[in-house]
């Protein structure tokens, strides 16, 4: 892929992809970022991303988070390319512990956004078909949920309760199997 | 798309604080997020309106714990839940099992609920219990891709391998912890997981695990972790990438005690504490690694046949073309040393002069403990001249004499500074070049002890490495005046020009390279488009 790239600079350069959000924003990213995303991975593969990759389902301010996302953990798997592995970062990085703690702090840093971001973070994450973004979004919403009742759900996703008397009697009744 | 409701109606628009963003999910995120909850839990979500009354029907997980059941009528209780969740469950094949029981009786043979969670199962299986059990079977799910078991002082029995048929075919993960095994695991492994990708061993015990001895094409991840009756380690596996051995060997009688691996595609090898009698390596053994850490430990003085000395230098001179290195190195004092060598020191020598050349090691992360006395200058200079391509640098401070304090809430009082400076002016970095280094980050300073600074002045003093782009340091427990008192010094002392000195409250001390203008920023560059 790095045709006439001799040095390692030449050679990244040569392997930049360009990202355009919905509101028409382009971002450089690098290959080892963009692949992250399996979604921009099989564009790639398909050789369809001359030009720039249109992502019509993320606004440039998501795409940023998303991008400070991947860069973060595409340094992780640097110096992995080749690697067909399947399994997660986590087991080769734990060598690089310093890292890894640095990277769970990115993370506990980088889910520190709002409601409304982090639901934008998941359908990206959902869209882009980033694995360990997706997990962490989805993560923090159930944790959030966790030990909750239904009332204290609602209110902290402004959920309306639409079910009539009626309908909740009859959910009573029919989840009644899984609690006391 | 206009996201709707379940009745079909748009969602109301109202500013973004108002709206119901958890609702206007698709149906496949909210099984997602309802697979991350106790089953009962999700199940609760029934109640919260039309739209979730059926989104349970999404979700790909059955958690079943007995911690979610009241105390009283524990038993009957959660078989119930089990039953009915199966019965209820929306797909015949569950995609993702957890159990957690705290009594061998639910996880009989004649436990309906077990028998078809167990069959239903096509993913991932966890299997815990949170107390020991009278015996376990290893749980009965054929077609399962991964199966993680965990129980503590249980003996675990092994399926005894059929007349060539494997009996786990799809199997690629196997996760067992805290577990006794007496029937030999590694034939169990060889002939029931075929398709074997990665193999994690955590406090395992009991005869099946004292010798391994692993051919196999499939495996990519061997870890094994406080293995005490580990004896004997045999791999040959063309396809392993990451092996991973932590505090085993520890009951190896004397005498014995072996490893033997040949692991051509080998990336990450981890290796700490507690070694066999014998490391070898077969030709294609381990040398193409790519990272290797545990961290492995390194007396900087010392015999080189005594403690972890041969080994950690073996595996150095194994792996010298790693590019990610985590090591501990111990600066020993006197006190220290007479520990270790009785009081003639005779055979005591520099052990770091044995580590090999490491040409492409970029990332080092370093554990560096050291005694009052223990000038760790000379260790480390000596460390950094084998790494010429060093990028970047972790050091984790940590000063041994501390540590005898540890069990004390209190962290003690740092030692008195005496008006002496945390910059001691002593240069040791003569001829140390390392001309890519961009990172340096110490972590765990004290404040309190000059050696801590020897790591700045090896690096920054003479001609600091043009490369440079960041340095931070961390301090810990050193009260802010004192904090005060050395980012002062050190600004004074590395005032490097093309970069700023930068205090971030309360206990971290930065250096930053200033941009140029003229210079493209490092990382994508974003423009506007149109």
């Amino acid at each position: 892929m790095a045709s006439a790239g001799s040095g390692d600079e030449k050679a990244a350069a040569a392997a930049m992809i360009t990202l355009i959000s919905s509101d028409n924003e382009k971002f450089e990213v690098t290959e080892a970022t963009a692949t992250l995303s399996q979604t921009i991975r099989h564009m790639i593969e398909d050789g369809c991303t001359d030009g720039g990759v249109p992502l019509p389902n993320v606004t440039s301010k998501i795409l940023a988070r998303v991008i400070e996302y991947c860069k973060k953990h595409a340094t992780a798997a640097a110096g992995e390319e080749g690697s067909s592995s399947s399994f997660s970062d986590a087991a080769f990085l734990e060598v690089d512990r310093a890292f890894l703690e640095e990277l769970e702090e990115f993370d506990d840093a980088f889910l520190e956004v709002d409601r409304a971001t982090l639901f934008d973070l998941i359908l990206a994450a959902n869209y882009l078909d980033i694995k360990g973004l997706l997990n962490l979004t989805c993560q923090k919403v159930a944790d959030s949920v966790k030990g909750k009742t239904p009332e204290q759900i609602r209110e902290m996703y402004n959920i309306v309760n639409d079910l009539t008397p009626e309908e909740e009697a009859e959910i009573r009744r029919e989840t009644q199997w899984a609690f006391e | 798309m206009m996201k709707r409701k379940a009745d079909g109606s748009p969602i109301p628009s109202g500013t973004d604080r108002d709206r119901d963003r958890l609702s206007s999910l698709p149906d496949d995120l909210i099984g997602r997020i309802l697979s991350l909850l106790p089953t009962p839990q999700a199940v609760l979500t029934s109640q919260l309106s039309r739209r979730w009354r059926r989104a349970w029907a999404h979700v790909g997980a059955l958690n079943l714990s007995v911690r979610d059941c009241v105390r009283r009528g524990r038993g009957p209780r959660f078989r119930a839940l089990a039953r009915e969740a199966l019965l209820r469950f929306p797909t015949a094949g569950i995609p993702s099992i957890s159990v957690e029981v705290d009594h061998g009786s639910y996880l009989a043979d004649g436990e309906w609920w077990y028998r078809e969670a167990m069959g239903r199962a096509v993913g991932s299986v966890r299997v815990a219990s949170l107390r020991a059990l009278n015996g376990l079977e290893l749980p009965p799910c054929a077609r399962a891709e991964a199966l993680d078991v965990s129980s503590p002082r249980t003996v675990l029995a092994l399926p005894v391998p059929g007349d060539g048929v494997a009996a786990f075919a799809g199997l690629g993960e196997l996760n067992l912890s805290l577990v006794q095994v007496e029937r030999r695991l590694d034939e169990f492994v060889t002939s029931c997981c075929p398709r074997l990708r990665a193999l994690r061993l955590r406090s395992v015990r009991g005869a099946g695990v004292r010798r391994l001895a692993l051919r196999t094409d499939a495996l990519e991840v061997l870890d094994v972790s406080s293995v005490d009756d580990l004896t004997s380690l045999d791999v040959s596996a063309a396809n392993l990438r990451c092996l991973s051995v932590r505090s085993c060997f520890r009951w190896s009688p004397a005498g014995g005690g072996e490893v033997a691996a040949s692991a051509p595609r080998i990336e990450v090898v981890r290796w700490h504490r507690n070694y066999p009698k014998q490391l070898a390596f077969r030709s294609g053994g381990l040398g193409n690694a790519r990272r290797l850490g545990g961290p492995l430990k390194l007396p900087a003085l010392g015999r080189r046949d005594q403690l972890d000395a041969p080994y950690t230098l073996q595996l150095l001179h194994t792996c010298s073309l790693a590019r990610h290195l985590d090591m501990e190195l111990v600066v020993p004092d006197d006190m220290a040393l007479l520990n270790w060598l009785g009081p003639e020191r005779g055979a005591c020598e520099d052990l770091v002069r044995h580590v090999p050349q490491l040409p492409n090691v970029s990332v080092l992360s370093l554990k560096l403990r050291w005694g009052f006395g223990g000038g760790i200058a000379p260790s480390l200079a000596s460390l950094l001249s084998r790494t010429p391509s060093l990028t970047r640098l972790h050091v984790d401070a940590s000063p041994y004499c501390f540590s005898v304090f540890e069990g004390n809430k209190e962290p003690p009082p740092p030692p008195p500074r005496r008006g002496q400076r945390w910059t001691s002016g002593a240069h040791t970095g003569d001829g140390l070049r390392l001309d890519r280094l961009r990172e340096v980050s110490v972590d765990g300073l004290k404040g309190a002890d000059p050696e801590e600074c020897r790591v700045l002045e090896l690096l920054l003093l003479g001609s600091p490495p043009q490369s440079l782009e960041r340095i931070s340091l961390t301090f810990r427990d050193a009260p802010a005046s004192i904090v005060d008192e050395i980012a002062t010094e050190v600004q004074a002392r590395f005032s490097m020009a093309t970069g700023r000195w930068e205090r971030c409250p309360p206990s971290v001390l930065t250096w930053i390279k200033l941009e140029d203008d003229n210079s493209q920023p490092r990382c994508a560059k974003k423009f506007r488009g149109e």
